[in-house]
């Protein structure tokens, strides 16, 4: 072998072990790359990822609202036992993630299973901003009756589960929208404050143990069937599990 | 010759008389001792007139029959129904103002700012949901299901003789719940099942618009002839004028 060959190759050979020594900082550099690559909704998904089942915070009893098993035209509370934890933020998240996704069967969702809590802030005067995205708005049966459920859903659990969330603003996909679905009015802020704990409002009877929302109108029977599970998402909602029976009383038709 | 000359007087008077322009003297004053019987001034009564909004159109569709490609969408189903009931209302004497009479698509703030141009009315906003008993009518006025009666906004002074476009409902929350509850009562005699009371909801199209005003939705495109809902036309305008008139009786609109 000549001597120029000798260099040559010995030549590739360094050149062959500085590419390996490169190797892992490329490699760290591609999945860089590919994680900015994700959406923003997806960043925003995994900051309020919820929290593990399992985690320090102790449950407690705490009413969700969905369709009433026997009239699907209205809301019953469901005493669910859920680690909720202390903080408004988390408490409202863990909350609302399981009005989404822990319905005790599908034909009681009130909010399409694709709908995602994207962001939850409460702001020190006591209204809180929830951002949905917009399967929300897409996913749900048009309708005044069915936008009204859904609405009265959101805003009777945040109730019963962050009591001092004295107004709630609604938003999808972080913009400010005028209507949830087409008729029911998101322009404003609802006042949640003069609704009693678990229960419908000031003219309902306090027996909040039994839910008895404000009864909203809504999806009459027959029809507006559940979305059926989408694939990917858990059966149950985080500490969906533990529900006591939904609520045995009607609750009475708002006047 | 005086003979003759009077001959040709009569005769120049004579003709005088059957050329000359009549001329009318004005009536002898009426003595105070007899009175003149003058036909009673009844003065016109004021037309009536319902705003009619028939919901979606354009691309926005509303709810849609999901039994089929080619199903019935709540866009036409409404304007064929709002068509059919002008035709009705105009027949009893009320003049009718339609907010779309072709597909398209409309705001809902120009839908409200044709209707707050029509002077006093009654502005009744048509849907059909897409689940429900077939062939029934739910009325909703504009309100907060937790706070019942209350209003759900307060009119905030901006300092001139003017309301805010968005709280143009507040002075009407009552008599649109008035006007809501009569007519609920003639929907459920006309298309039974319906529910004898109205309910709240906070629909977007009610809280712009100064009237008292009511949204319908009517069940649904979700049966298996949604077509044979503009049937519905008919009864819808007999409660329309029912409800209008029993309103407009002393005390009517109070509740």
């Amino acid at each position: 072998m000549s001597r120029a060959a000798r260099i040559t190759i010995l030549l590739l050979v360094l050149a062959v072990l500085a590419g390996l020594l490169e190797l892992p900082a490329l490699r760290t550099q591609l999945l860089q790359f590919g994680r900015e690559e994700q959406s923003e909704e997806e960043a925003r998904r995994e900051v309020i990822r919820p929290v593990p089942e399992g985690h320090e915070a102790p449950k407690e009893n705490v009413n969700i609202f969905w369709l009433s098993a026997d009239d699907p035209e209205q809301l019953a509370a469901v005493n669910t036992r859920l680690a909720l934890g202390k903080e408004p933020q988390e408490r409202a998240r863990v909350a609302l993630e399981t009005l989404i996704t822990g319905a005790p069967t599908p034909e009681q969702r009130v909010l399409p299973l694709e709908t995602s809590l994207l962001a939850f802030y409460l702001l020190p005067n006591g209204t809180a901003v929830a951002d949905f995205s917009d399967a929300l708005s897409h996913e749900l049966p048009s309708g005044i009756a069915s936008e009204q459920l859904a609405l009265d859903a959101i805003t009777q659990t945040l109730h019963a589960a962050v009591p001092q969330v004295g107004r709630l603003r609604i938003l999808i996909d972080g913009q400010e929208a005028e209507t949830l679905a087409g008729h029911v009015d998101l322009s404003g802020a609802f006042d949640l404050s003069q609704m009693t704990p678990g229960a419908a409002g000031p003219a309902a009877p306090a027996s909040a143990q039994t839910g008895a929302p404000g009864a909203a109108p809504g999806t009459p029977p027959g029809a507006a069937p559940a979305p059926p599970p989408a694939p990917g998402r858990p059966a149950n909602a985080p500490g969906a599990q533990g529900q006591s029976k939904p609520a045995a009383t009607k609750p009475p038709r708002r006047e | 010759m005086a003979a003759g000359a009077c001959a040709a007087l009569a005769a120049l008077l004579a003709a005088a008389q059957s050329t000359a322009p009549q001329q009318t003297l004005p009536p002898p004053a009426p003595s105070p001792s007899t009175p003149v019987e003058l036909p009673p001034i009844v003065p016109p009564a004021p037309a009536i007139t319902v705003i009619l909004d028939p919901a979606h159109g354009g691309a926005d569709q509303g709810a849609h029959s999901e039994a089929s490609e080619e199903g019935a969408v709540e866009k036409d189903l409404v304007l064929t129904i709002a068509l059919a009931m002008r035709r009705e209302l105009e027949r009893q004497g009320i003049r009718v103002i339609l907010t779309r009479q072709t597909d398209v698509d409309m705001a809902i703030n120009d839908r409200a700012a044709v209707a707050n141009a029509a002077g006093a009315g009654f502005f009744v906003t048509l849907h059909i949901g897409s689940s429900g008993a077939p062939n029934t009518a739910q009325a909703y006025s504009f309100g907060t299901p937790h706070g019942g009666a209350p209003p759900a906004f307060v009119p905030r002074p901006i300092g001139i003789d003017a309301v805010r476009w968005n709280d143009a409902q507040s002075g009407y929350q009552i008599s649109s719940r008035r006007f809501a509850e009569l007519l609920q009562v003639e929907l459920a005699q006309r298309l039974p099942p319906s529910a004898d009371i109205p309910q709240f909801a906070e629909v977007r199209q009610l809280r712009v618009v100064a009237h008292p005003a009511v949204a319908i939705e009517l069940s649904s495109v979700a049966e298996e002839d949604p077509a044979a809902l503009s049937k519905t036309a008919g009864p819808l305008a007999a409660a329309l004028v029912r409800a209008i008139a029993a309103f407009r009786q002393p005390g009517g609109g109070r509740p």
